[in-house]
């Protein structure tokens, strides 16, 4: 099966003064899998529901496989949909909640009965085909929601947050099943989150919301080592960022740091250097223009990575990570220590 | 057992106000002073004590589909609107539960009589050229006790119709169902309940109606109520005492049938497919 394209152009969605999405573009390809990540209210929803057909959008356009949308009912749309509540029929058995999309196609009865079976094989519910949803436990429900979501084979899945409901063990193991079902499926996944490790580990691309605005849109590898403001760099891991002094012929000061590193970016205002990337410089390593000194405030222990928060003379304070592996003795709390990074590794930082 | 224990004053109440009383409607039916089944042979030999018997049926019957058919498209539209505009409506349909029965069955009387609001109206405006006669009618009765029995069913639909969840109505819309589908796969089955509770209701209520058939009915539309409180003037107790048993058995008996016919119907629903 062939995922479909889509497109939103220009979408904006308001509720009388609030706007809930403003001047929203977003081009995803057949058989992508984006997620939209952003905190509670900046307007993951309101996308996922005006692509389903629930509501209309202020202005703009939505194009499935080219095809505008405005005016076509949901029925109309052939589009799955998960929900967060998973939105089961109560007053149906699993088989039948599972066949009902197939039932609304006029599919012939003996190709439903194959195909739900399949269906509920596939989320592994073969045996719980009778039962009626409230007896079963919550990821039950969840796969018999996403059963019921790709029995149609549909071209295009949205999945609004339908696994924050779940604890920690159950929505890992469900992230692989969906992505499982992703690839044998090769629908194109429209997939809504504000859980960032979710995002990350599912998504071929991730647009992070804020306001109704999608920020910035990238691969998570992209997104994780080059984000492009302070908001997205906070949002996404953890970071530290610092301030450019006024950017010259591709150099730029670093007033905390006391150094000077190259920027290409003539725009930039901030890096956002990620802990990891920060390394210890030991010894008597020559004290080159790149190295600056702090001291060790605080240090986390985890094995095979030590967390230090380094308080620098200017007194920021930054996160460095270092693995043990690399290190006979890393600097201790209280002891001086002196840092470096390689200056292509800070991505530098648009002005919000 | 303190559980137990704070039961107790419920189940006192329920005895004193409830079981003492029929106990003793029981004890005057049947014995008289000793065990008597005559006014059941007087209530059953006599035509016209069946005739009431079946025109109550008929009628409480009547008035509570009318209500199911009436009441339940507007709780629909009530639960369809902005849920800040909800409780608003409901205090509309609620108004009249304020009023007394007697005081709004006088108030029929004003609005159908032959010097009523409608017949002068349409003898104003030429349609016709002598009153009507609606009051004292069957039509009368079917009027004012919907009236009067319809915010009850109402407010039993929407009650049933909010704990719907919407977002399953946008799950049958997103699967495909139009919106009519949606309606009868999910919303109808799913507050079919409360639709059928409601409906009942009205059925036992109007059973035992009284006043709307007195005051605004013909001679034909007389209820068991009616003749009971009449038997009652004339202190003939037992024999009222047995009308009650009558309508007391013949309402119990059509709500276990009702509601057994129901439960299968749902059950049949759910196993259908
Ligand atoms: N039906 C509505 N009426 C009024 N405001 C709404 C409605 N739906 C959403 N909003 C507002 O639009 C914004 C975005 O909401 P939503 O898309 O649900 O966010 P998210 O799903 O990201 O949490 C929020 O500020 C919310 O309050
Ligand atoms: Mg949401």
């Amino acid at each position: 099966m062939q995922g479909s394209r889509i497109h939103f152009e220009k979408v904006t969605k308001s509720f009388g003064t609030a706007i809930a999405l403003s001047d929203f573009n977003l081009d995803i390809a057949p058989g992508e899998f984006v997620t939209l990540l952003g905190a509670s209210g900046s307007g993951k929803s309101t996308a996922l529901n005006i692509l389903a057909g629930f509501s209309d959008a202020t202005s703009g356009e939505v194009y499935i496989d080219g095809r505008p949308m405005t005016g076509v009912a949901p029925e109309n749309r052939n589009v799955g949909m998960v929900f967060q509540n998973f939105a089961l029929f109560p007053h149906k058995s699993v088989a039948e909640n599972v066949a009902f999309p197939l039932k609304m196609r006029k599919v012939p009865r003996a190709k439903i009965e194959r195909r739900v079976k399949a269906a509920l094989e596939m989320v592994r519910l073969g045996e719980f085909a009778a039962r009626k949803p409230a007896v079963l436990s919550g990821g039950q429900r969840q796969r018999v929601a996403l059963a019921r979501a790709v029995v149609f084979e549909p071209p295009v899945l949205l999945m609004d947050e339908c696994l924050s409901a779940l604890d920690l063990k159950l929505r890992e193991e469900l992230q692989d099943e969906i992505r499982r079902i992703h690839r044998e499926i090769g629908t194109t996944v429209l997939f809504v989150t504000h859980d960032q490790t979710e995002a990350l580990t599912m998504s071929d691309r991730i647009a992070i919301l804020e306001g109704g605005k999608i920020v910035q849109i990238d691969a998570p590898e992209a997104l994780y080592d080059r984000p492009r403001t302070r908001f997205v760099a906070d949002f996404i891991g953890q970071s530290n960022m610092f301030d450019l002094a006024t950017v010259q012929n591709g150099q730029a000061d670093v007033p905390d740091m006391g150094i000077t590193i190259p920027v290409v970016d003539a725009n930039a205002v901030a890096i956002s250097l990620r802990p990891e990337r920060i390394r210890v410089v030991l010894g008597d390593a020559p004290a080159d223009k790149s190295v600056f000194e702090g001291v060790v405030e605080d240090e986390t222990f985890f094995g095979p990575v030590v967390a230090q928060t380094v308080r620098l003379a200017s007194g920021r304070v930054l996160d460095v990570r270092s693995q043990r592996s690399g290190h006979d003795r890393l600097p201790h709390a209280g002891e001086t220590i002196r840092l470096a990074f390689d200056p292509a590794d800070a991505a530098p930082l648009a002005a919000d | 057992m303190s559980k137990r224990l704070t039961l107790l004053p419920g189940i006192a109440l329920i005895l004193i106000l409830f079981l003492i009383p029929v106990g003793i409607v029981f004890q005057q039916g049947l014995f008289d002073p000793a065990f008597t089944i005559e006014h059941f042979t007087r209530f059953a030999t006599r035509g016209a004590y069946m005739r009431i018997f079946w025109n109550t049926l008929q009628v409480s019957a009547v008035v509570a589909l009318a209500c199911l058919l009436i009441g339940y498209p507007i709780a629909y539209f009530i639960v369809r609107q902005p849920t800040a505009r909800r409780p608003f409506l409901m205090f509309l349909v609620l108004v009249p539960m304020w009023m007394s029965i007697l005081a709004r069955t006088y108030a029929w009387m004003v609005v159908l009589g032959k010097e009523g609001i409608i017949n002068q109206t349409l003898i104003a405006l030429g349609i016709i050229d002598t009153p009507i006669q609606m009051l004292f009618t069957t039509g009368a009765v079917y009027v004012g006790m919907v009236q009067i029995m319809l915010p009850i069913l109402i407010v039993t639909c929407f009650s049933s119709m909010t704990e719907i969840d919407q977002s399953l109505l946008r799950a049958a819309r997103i699967m495909g169902a139009s919106p009519r589908k949606a309606f009868r796969e999910v919303f109808l089955p799913l507050s079919a309940e409360g639709a059928i509770t409601g409906t009942l209701i009205v059925f036992i209520l109007s059973m035992g109606f009284f006043i709307v058939p007195a005051l605004i009915g013909g001679r034909k539309d007389t209820m068991m109520a009616n003749v009971i409180s009449g038997q009652v003037s004339q202190t003939n107790w037992g024999f009222a005492a047995a009308l009650a048993i009558v309508l007391l058995a013949a309402t119990l008996l059509i709500l276990t049938l009702v509601r057994g016919a129901s439960a299968k119907l749902v059950h049949h629903h759910e196993e259908a497919h």
